[in-house]
């Protein structure tokens, strides 16, 4: 849990801020609406609705806080005229919220994020990186749809994050992509929700400045990414050019899509995919052919991995990358001939493997494609 | 709660549909359902200011009957009273669903096998509700719904169900016998459609 109220470090934020760095302490425990609509109620100045719908949520919900979370409503009422008994009636429990959230980098949840936020980001000062992922478990007493993504924007000291938070959350509603925007600035400690959501996140977008261009919140350093641009790169009939071209992720398991449940996000500005007949022809290549089709990153991310840490490239080769780690590839050279004969042993058992996988999953889909026939999910949710 | 208190808020609510925006109204509902009547009494009135949302004698007779006895501001309150008439129905409903709806409708399927047969429940019909001109920006689902008792929980309940189907601020009217419909209430039941019928024979939204 982010520590919000207790001596010092609190102390130099300003109201807004305050409130902002306590909707981060509550990010997974209440609904992403009302984080939503509370984060632009603060970038609109209307700190007092901003805190009442904050508490009013918790309060209604019976979701526990700490004590020192209820001081820090308590206070935040105070300061912006709010009636700061409305603290009173929260339910406090001074045990550490689990964080029980599941959180999948499947299926591309960064996608179209980089493209829709493009304006947004060279206006908006010191965003670090944006990174996205797919929350699969509710959020609050009054959960919305699932899967729900989250978008994850660091920002340096010259940013302001409630502002932050909004301006994104609109471009990307603009843009037709559903999600809640989680905006950090220096200085706030993550929660547990948010290394759980950036572990297994995917980047959108990172500054090619000086900052670091892997997300602060991963657990352990993980080798940062070429810095990246918005714009997607050409097809290269390769099964990653499905993928944003903005990301470097290593080949996920191929498993079937993370199909939305019920209310899909609506359709996002997509950067050039492969054609579905492209696609299915891809999928009824042999395996001589599929490896001959090895894309020079994929020879770049394997050798990278090998070189580094022979453990890591024997899992990559494996189909079986660790849970929840993205694997970043290094922008290197691509035909290097300096790959060892062990290297290329490893790479024939990789494509052999992924082949294998493919095939498996085209039968899957055409077993499934049957049901899903039927009509477009999307249609019969309420607007 | 006091039952009489808990009804004219359930009242109040459901005569500023239409009025108060919705991502407002159905937080409030879903406060009233759960009994968080502090939360309400001292964050409504202070909305409804904020909104400029006047309401006539009998909805502020409601107000004060609701949530001055959980702590609501007098001068509040008092200022929430209007003098001109309250602003008619800016909405038009249909009873047809927009193209966008699958051919089989999966909330209204779901809302049919929830409420069929439910002990209290009378008849649950759906409109579509649009701003300005029908077949420009998009309708919204109204569910329109009779019921005798435990109003504001079933009004919560079914709330959920839509936001977890994917309406953010779903608009679910559950209306007490023997209510005097707003005009934005009758409105969507002149062009509204069947859903099903709960327990409750005989208690119909709409004259056969």
């Amino acid at each position: 849990m982010v520590e919000v109220h207790d001596g010092p470090p609190m102390d130099g934020f300003s109201v807004p801020l305050r409130l902002h760095n306590l909707l981060l302490a509550l990010a997974g425990r209440i609904d992403d609406s009302a984080l939503t609509e509370a984060r632009e109620l603060i970038a609109r100045a209307h700190i007092d609705e901003a805190v009442e719908l904050t508490t009013g949520t918790l309060i209604a919900g019976r979701i526990p806080v700490s004590s020192a979370e209820q001081r820090e409503l308590a206070l935040v009422l105070e300061m912006s005229r709010s009636d700061a008994t409305l603290a009173n009636d929260l339910l406090v429990d001074e045990a550490e919220p689990v964080n029980t959230h599941r959180f999948s980098g499947e299926n591309s949840p960064e996608f179209g994020i980089a493209e829709a936020l493009d304006r947004t980001l060279q206006v908006l000062p010191d965003v670090r990186s944006v990174h996205a992922v797919w929350r699969n478990t509710p959020a609050g007493s009054v959960p919305g749809a699932l899967p729900q993504r989250v978008v994850l924007v660091e920002l340096g000291p010259e940013g302001n994050p409630p502002a932050v938070a909004f301006r994104v959350d609109t471009a990307l509603r603009r843009a037709g992509i559903h999600s809640v925007v989680e905006v950090s600035g220096p200085g706030v400690a993550h929660s547990e929700y948010h290394q759980a959501a950036s572990a297994a996140s995917s980047p959108a977008w990172v500054t090619g400045g000086t900052t670091p261009a892997s997300s602060p919140y991963r657990p352990e350093p993980v080798k940062a990414p070429a810095p990246v641009t918005p714009e997607p790169v050409a097809e290269s009939g390769s099964r990653h050019s499905m993928r944003s071209s903005a990301t470097t992720t290593a080949p996920a398991e191929p498993v079937a899509p993370v199909v939305p449940i019920v209310s899909p996000p609506p359709p996002a500005p997509e950067p050039p995919r492969q054609s579905r007949s492209e696609r299915s022809s891809d999928r009824s290549e042999t395996r001589a052919e599929r490896t001959a089709d090895l894309t020079p990153a994929e020879v770049a991310q394997l050798r990278q991995a090998l070189a580094e840490d022979p453990e890591k490239g024997r899992e990559i080769a494996a189909g079986k990358p660790s849970m929840h780690e993205v694997v970043e590839l290094p922008a290197l050279d691509l035909d290097d001939p300096s790959l060892s004969e062990r290297d290329r042993a490893l790479l024939r058992e990789l494509h052999a493997e992924l082949a294998e996988r493919e095939r498996a999953e085209a039968a899957k889909m055409r077993l499934n494609g049957a049901s899903r026939s039927g009509g477009d999910q999307r249609g019969w949710t309420a607007p | 709660m006091d039952p009489d208190i808990e009804q004219s808020t359930h009242e109040l609510l459901l005569r500023l549909a239409g009025r108060l925006p919705d991502q407002l109204l159905w937080r409030f509902r879903d406060w009233l359902g759960e009994g968080a009547m502090g939360t309400l009494a001292r964050t409504l009135p202070r909305s409804l200011l904020k909104h400029r949302i006047d309401l006539d004698q009998t909805e502020y007779r409601l107000l004060v009957a609701g949530l001055i006895p959980h702590g609501a501001d007098w001068h509040q309150v008092s200022s929430t009273l209007g003098v001109d008439d309250v602003t008619e129905n800016r909405y038009t409903f249909t009873s047809s669903a927009p193209e966008w709806v699958n051919s089989v409708d999966s909330v209204s399927v779901l809302i049919h096998a929830t409420l069929r047969g439910r002990p209290d429940v009378g008849e649950v019909r759906q409109s579509w509700r649009h701003v300005g001109v029908v077949g420009q920006g998009t309708a919204k689902r109204v569910l329109l719904i009779t019921a005798l008792s435990g109003l504001p929980r079933l009004t919560g309940e079914l709330q959920r169900v839509l936001r977890v189907l994917g309406d953010e601020e779903p608009s679910v009217e559950v209306i007490p016998p023997r209510f005097d419909l707003p005009g934005y209430h009758r409105a969507a039941l002149a062009d509204s459609e069947l859903v099903c019928v709960g327990a409750v024979a005989g208690n119909r939204l709409v004259a056969a």
